[in-house]
């Protein structure tokens, strides 16, 4: 789960989020599944959306299923939701979404994939008015969840 | 010197004992048998039909066997009343799961939640406990086909075959006997369920009017919930008489020679 914006929302959301999964496993033995987790995500998102008090939250939530393979969901602070391939929050993500929309293959390896990412973050970094400086990269599969090198200025220096 | 306790629901007796539970269960023992039998392509339960009296106006298809969702029936035993009362509280616990998880309630939690309901009756409140026992089968795709019963004291179990009312006892040492586990498909099973009601009901014949029975299945990734015609009863009711007859025959030839 990648989430952004207001920070003490984001902490609490995902916080929330964790622990209920964890308690679910605890008490019933088996894991919730990856469209059920946003199901009850996005239902977290629009109960404080409808109760008047928000999560100013975007995020994006990517799991892996045995049976299903891999998946990745686009949520926003209005509670909306969707399936997708590809997907950006953010004034960095806008820059990127267009490279995204050229690159982006469905049968991208790992390898390729990161490299997909490189190229957007050098753009963000050339043309952002924000200084973003470390990119934290995650990758889940069915090995489990894995950081790979974080990107950064010295990862197009090099 | 019992009748001093069990005037009120929450508290033990000097022996331990929560009369009022005891005496639910009692109730409940007089009521319409129904049972389950868990196949390896599917699950059946059976009750018997005690309401056939020809005035009555067929309003509901099925007196003792509620659907709860697409993947989940139940069958009760005991005071009707009770049981419409518990059978709506599972459909809205299912409907509420699917509300918040967008996917069916897996079996074992939905009867998980009502029984921790039974069990408030007979902590606190000062309410009598509910005079339900119930069946549940449904399929989910953690553990595929489960048969569960619950009671009025909030406990349940997992079964493979099991009965519940009127002579639940003795149909129950007949399953033992009669069912094969991982052997006995949907079909078998409800040959047995037949045999089996027949010596539960109460000295009278077994007529369609009588039993009541449905299937649970899964086809092409989907539910199929089942409540068998008359005719199909009929037909399973004529197939059990006759295997009654030949092995009745097969008794007497011996005794002639």
């Amino acid at each position: 789960m990648g989430v952004i914006g207001d920070h003490a929302d984001a902490v609490h959301l995902q916080q929330y989020i964790t622990k209920n999964l964890q308690l679910y496993k605890l008490k019933n033995g088996y894991e919730l599944d990856t469209p059920a987790v946003v199901h009850f995500t996005r239902r977290t998102l629009s109960d404080s959306l409808k109760n008047g008090n928000p999560t100013m939250v975007n995020m994006l939530l990517a799991g892996y299923d045995r049976n299903t393979g891999s998946a990745l969901y686009a949520l926003d602070f209005l509670a909306s939701c969707v399936k997708v391939p590809y997907a950006v929050h953010g004034f960095g993500g806008i820059i990127s979404l267009g490279i995204l929309d050229d690159l982006y293959r469905p049968t991208l390896s790992q390898t390729e994939a990161y490299e997909v990412l490189k190229i957007c973050i050098r753009e963000i970094q050339k043309r952002l008015f924000a200084n973003l400086k470390n990119f934290q990269v995650k990758i889940v599969s069915r090995c489990g969840i894995k950081t790979l090198p974080t990107i950064n200025a010295d990862t197009f220096s090099k | 010197m019992a009748r001093r306790y069990d005037t009120r629901t929450t508290i033990f007796s000097p022996e331990g004992r929560l009369y009022q539970v005891e005496y639910a269960m009692e109730a409940i023992s007089h009521a319409g048998t129904s049972l389950g039998i868990l196949a390896t392509d599917g699950i059946l339960l059976a009750a018997e039909r005690r309401n056939t009296n020809k005035l009555l106006d067929e309003v509901f298809f099925s007196e003792k066997i509620y659907k709860l969702n697409d993947d989940m029936v139940c069958s009760v035993a005991g005071i009707t009343s009770d049981a419409n009362v518990l059978t709506n509280e599972l459909r809205l616990i299912a409907q509420r799961y699917l509300l918040q998880y967008g996917e069916s309630i897996p079996c074992e939690q939905l009867v998980s939640w009502l029984c921790d309901v039974k069990q408030a009756y007979t902590q606190y409140g000062g309410k009598r406990p509910f005079g339900v026992s119930i069946l549940y089968m449904g399929w989910d795709k953690h553990y595929g086909y489960q048969l569960y019963q619950s009671d009025p004291s909030g406990n349940y179990g997992g079964w493979k075959a099991t009965c519940i009312g009127n002579n639940s006892a003795a149909a129950v040492s007949s399953l033992k006997q009669e069912y094969k586990e991982n052997e006995t498909t949907l079909a078998e099973a409800q040959a047995l369920a037949i045999k089996v009601l027949s010596k539960t009901l109460d000295m009278t014949k077994l007529t369609p009017e009588k039993v009541e029975m449905a299937t649970l299945t899964r086809k092409d990734n989907k539910t199929i919930i089942r409540i068998l015609t008359n005719t199909e009863v009929e037909k399973l009711i004529a197939e059990f008489e006759k295997t009654e007859a030949e092995a009745e025959a097969a008794k007497k030839q011996p005794a002639k020679s």
